[in-house]
């Protein structure tokens, strides 16, 4: 058995899967930064505009406060999913491997 | 030699297996994932509704059936997101969509409360802030907001799939 060949391929499948979702933590951090800017600009021109009382935006800023911490929490998911996953790619070629062997 | 090679091998194959087999989130919950679409179409309509209705329609008392309908459609949600091992954050999103929810009617409750005092009372509001359009836009975005988080951690929770890998 070729054991150089079998952790290679062990870690490139830990590569793989990694950057796949390394990618989509990336779109989605990309998503929370625009929606936030977009809340946060949107709030302030209501406030120019009279729109809303100066209570109003407060509770309207904490609000938004909690947002982006749910929205981390999904953060959060994303990358314990992500190295879970790398695990069980990694495990898939390690049995590959020795399925081959057999 | 041979024996040193089987033993890392062995070793190997045992990292693995336990690396692999260790989860640290929940299970991908497939129903769960569209229920999840569900009750944010039903937010997403009620706030639609609620912009298309002149501001002076808006009583409180008409919309709070659909209210008590939502809430309990966010409560199921939390439930499912709650017996499931190894969910805090999806647990965590849900009770945040359900209370902002349960915030917003109180004030649309407390504001109509205020907007049908008699005219001379100084607590009463204007027919225009029972619940403001700027306010309705601002909280139907933010639900769209927290609902695409929870969709998303859900379908994070997919496994490995050796056919795409």
């Amino acid at each position: 058995m070729d054991l150089e060949a079998v952790i290679q391929q062990m870690l490139g499948a830990m590569v793989h899967s990694l950057r796949e979702d390394a990618a989509a933590l990336g779109s989605y951090g990309q998503q929370i930064l625009a929606g936030e800017r977009a809340a946060l600009q949107q709030l302030a021109e209501q406030r120019l505009r009279g729109e809303i009382t100066d209570e109003e935006l407060q509770m309207e800023l904490e609000d938004e406060r909690l947002t982006i911490e749910a929205q981390m929490l999904a953060v959060s998911v994303m990358s314990k999913a992500a190295v879970q996953r790398a695990s069980q790619a990694a495990t898939a070629a390690f049995f590959n491997a020795v399925k081959a062997l057999i | 030699m041979r024996n040193k090679l089987l033993g890392v091998i062995s070793g190997l194959g045992l990292f693995a297996v336990l690396t692999g087999c260790i989860s640290t989130v929940a299970p991908y919950d497939e129903k769960g994932a569209e229920q999840i679409v569900e009750v944010a179409a039903a937010v997403d309509t009620f706030y639609a509704d609620m912009l298309a209705t002149p501001a002076p329609e808006r009583v409180y008392s008409q919309w709070e059936p659909r209210y008590r309908e939502i809430t309990v459609a966010l409560r199921m949600l939390v439930m499912r997101n709650q017996i499931r091992p190894m969910n805090s954050e999806s647990i965590a999103i849900s009770e945040q969509i359900l209370q902002f929810f349960e915030r917003y009617q109180q004030r649309h409750k407390d504001n109509w409360a205020r907007y049908i005092l008699f005219d001379d009372d100084p607590q009463k509001l204007a027919a225009d802030a029972v619940y403001k359009d700027a306010l309705l836009g601002n909280h139907r975005q933010r639900f769209f907001r927290l609902f695409i988080a929870m969709a998303l951690s859900e379908e994070a929770k997919k496994s490995f799939n050796p056919q795409q890998g």
